[in-house]
């Protein structure tokens, strides 16, 4: 494949060249290419990770400023501070390149779909706002939310012979720990209002005209609920299949809070 | 063992009330005894179960103790219980619980919720927190979105649709229209029912009980001292209670609530009697399609005949099988959390004793089943009243 040989991954775009991949969003506004409304670069670097390890050995990976480490790294990726086997390099506009010598791979394409301008900026702003806040009620710490990192993004269940555990039980005490497959068939599915949804999602909630969540069937049997990535306005069905990648999920105290969403491939 | 009576019921109206939490639990309390029908002193009473959220956080740690320092049975024995809208059940079985052992001869149980005083933005931190904070929440659900999702499926596994709902929001609604203590006094049409605002698809306003302000409190006594304290003591005939999965998503089904099946298993096992010989039932209705599920979950319908059981009308007073939320239930009568459970038996005790406004009064009715859930099914309280033991 070469770099002009483009592919949609995730709901990004994905340019897999001999130096490494390019990826990027696939979101355009006004020429620009720019962040979806719940992606950032972390979320670009985690498709292009997945893409290269289907070629390439990934022994480590350089982490910049501005792709939260912890996250690569809970996905199943080692990070190092420097001399990284492979190095992310974020591009100006909305997309990267992981390359063993810290090359950029050219990102000049049209490829992609303009995304409305009030949107965008009311989302950007949203986002702001909910980094700042601050929880009045209900509460995931930070402790808490890095302990299940690994569950959240890997989806790793515990396996007792046919049955498996999803998210993990305290109390099972004989299992394997397999990582299930990141897609999953949709039993249910809901799209709360506006004013229905949880606070932390309040300040973009109202934008996004209520959010769409999915009751999903996953590998082995075990059941989740995700919400539906990237905005999308498709009408889920009871049946459909869906794949699961990593977005933003909510904001709060200083802390971007990430997770699986489900897409429509 | 001994057996338990209540003796004495009372209830604040529900609704947007202007009062605190103090006042509305005195109101309560103050009802509950006076209700007695021979008399009772408060220092006759022994132990208080009481049943809250402390939904906005006020005063969340030693709420009991508060609330009976103002009801004039300072100094006894008094615990908090939360189990989210199922507090005031578990309370109630609780007080059951501690008179059956023989630890005290008269206790009290009761609920207390206030709603309305919180800012819009302090409410939606609230609201929801008795789900999975950690998986569920963080994928955008609250009550009404869960809910939503059983909806869906329950439509796709069975033959039934939106229109089975809205007849549980009219039937519902003409039930709560007499009530005097009701939260929503109004009767609503089916194509009014049917067309309400959209909260959480396929969920409508109309399939949605308000969040109320209210306080509930009732009179235990052990059988010994219950026939000398009342001429007309309501019996608990039987209490079961059980739990689930927290989360939806951990659960075999998405449309049966088995802590209501394994709850109701034990207190009908416990009384003798069946779902045949109840002749009302205050379920858990927080959403129309709860009451579909409790339906059956209770044995009132078979296995996915609990919208045809709505559809025909099997529910309604005097008409039906049985009388479903003869109160109006959470979604007229209103669901101030803590306070539902015990609301529920109040609401049975007085129908029991033939003392309902008279155009709900359910016509020669012997026992009563009240349903008390807490979430999404995570935890289920239920209790089987009767007027003879």
């Amino acid at each position: 494949m070469s770099a002009t040989e483009c592919i949609p991954l995730h709901g990004h775009i994905l340019c897999l060249t001999p130096s490494g991949v390019l990826i990027r969003s696939r979101f355009i506004l006004d020429g620009d290419r720019v962040h979806g409304p719940d992606s950032d670069y972390t979320c670009l670097a985690i498709t292009g990770l997945c893409a290269l390890s289907e070629e390439s050995e990934i022994k480590t990976v350089q982490c910049p400023s501005g792709v939260d480490e912890r996250v690569i790294n809970s996905y199943g990726f080692n990070t190092v501070k420097e001399n990284g086997d492979w190095n992310i390099v974020l591009h100006k506009d909305a997309s990267l390149s992981i390359t063993r010598d810290s090359s950029i791979l050219n990102s000049n394409a049209d490829d992609g779909e303009e995304i409305d301008g009030e949107f965008y900026l009311a989302m950007r702003r949203a986002w702001d706002e909910e980094l700042r806040s601050v929880s009045q009620g209900a509460y995931v710490s930070e402790q808490q939310y890095f302990t299940g990192l690994e569950s959240r993004l890997r989806l790793m269940a515990q396996k007792n012979g046919a049955e498996y555990h999803w998210p993990a039980r305290e109390d099972n005490e004989e299992y394997t720990t397999v990582s299930l497959e990141r897609k999953g068939t949709v039993e249910s599915w809901t799209k709360s209002s506006a004013a229905g949804s949880p606070s932390e999602f309040a300040f973009r909630s109202p934008i996004l005209d209520g959010m769409t969540t999915l009751l999903l069937s996953l590998e082995g049997g075990v059941k989740g609920v995700f919400l539906l990535a990237d905005d999308d306005d498709t009408t889920p069905e009871i049946g459909s299949d869906v794949e699961l990648v990593v977005r933003k999920i909510y904001a709060q105290e200083g802390l971007m809070r990430y997770g699986l969403k489900a897409h429509y491939p | 063992m001994v057996d338990v009576a209540i003796v004495g019921a009372g209830q604040t109206p529900y609704g947007n009330l202007s009062l605190t939490l103090k006042e509305m639990w005195a109101q309560a309390a103050q009802k509950a005894i006076s209700s007695v029908d021979n008399g009772i002193t408060t220092s006759l009473i022994e132990e208080a179960h009481i049943g809250t959220t402390s939904f906005g956080g006020e005063q969340l740690g030693n709420t009991a103790s508060l609330m009976t320092e103002h009801s004039g049975m300072k100094g006894i024995s008094v615990r908090r219980v939360e189990n989210a809208c199922a507090s005031s059940g578990f309370a109630f079985r609780d007080a059951w619980m501690t008179i059956k052992s023989g630890e005290a001869d008269v206790v009290i149980a009761g609920g207390i919720e206030k709603m309305s005083d919180l800012s819009p933005e302090r409410k939606r931190f609230w609201l929801g927190v008795s789900g999975d904070t950690e998986w569920e929440r963080l994928a955008g659900l609250t009550f009404p979105a869960t809910y939503a999702l059983m909806a869906r499926r329950y439509f796709h596994e069975f033959d039934s649709n939106h229109d089975d709902l809205v007849h549980v929001a009219v039937k519902n609604h003409s039930h709560g229209f007499a009530n005097e203590v009701a939260h929503i006094r109004k009767q609503v049409s089916f194509e009014k029912a049917a067309s309400g605002f959209m909260v959480a698809d396929p969920l409508t306003l109309y399939d949605c009980c308000p969040t109320s302000d209210g306080a509930a409190c009732v009179v235990l006594a052990a059988d010994h001292v219950a026939r000398k304290l009342s001429d007309t003591p309501v019996w608990v005939k039987g209490s079961g209670a059980a739990s689930d999965y927290l989360a939806l998503h951990d659960r075999k089904s998405s449309t049966e609530v088995m802590a209501s099946q394994r709850a109701a298993k034990k207190a009908y096992s416990m009384s003798g009697l069946t779902s045949n010989d109840i002749g009302l039932a205050e379920v858990h209705d927080c959403f129309t399609i709860a009451e579909v599920m409790a339906c059956e979950d209770l044995g009132f319908a078979k296995r996915g005949e609990g919208g045809l059981f709505a559809r025909e009308g099997r529910g309604i007073i005097n008409q039906g099988d049985v009388a479903i939320n003869p109160s109006g239930g959470l979604k007229s009568k209103g669901h101030p959390l803590g306070s539902t459970g015990v609301g529920q038996i109040v609401e049975a005790f007085k129908q029991l004793r033939n003392e309902v406004e008279p155009s709900r009064q359910v016509r020669d009715v012997e026992d009563a089943l009240c349903h008390n859930v807490g979430g999404s099914g995570a935890t289920c309280a239920v209790h089987i009243l009767g007027r003879e033991i």
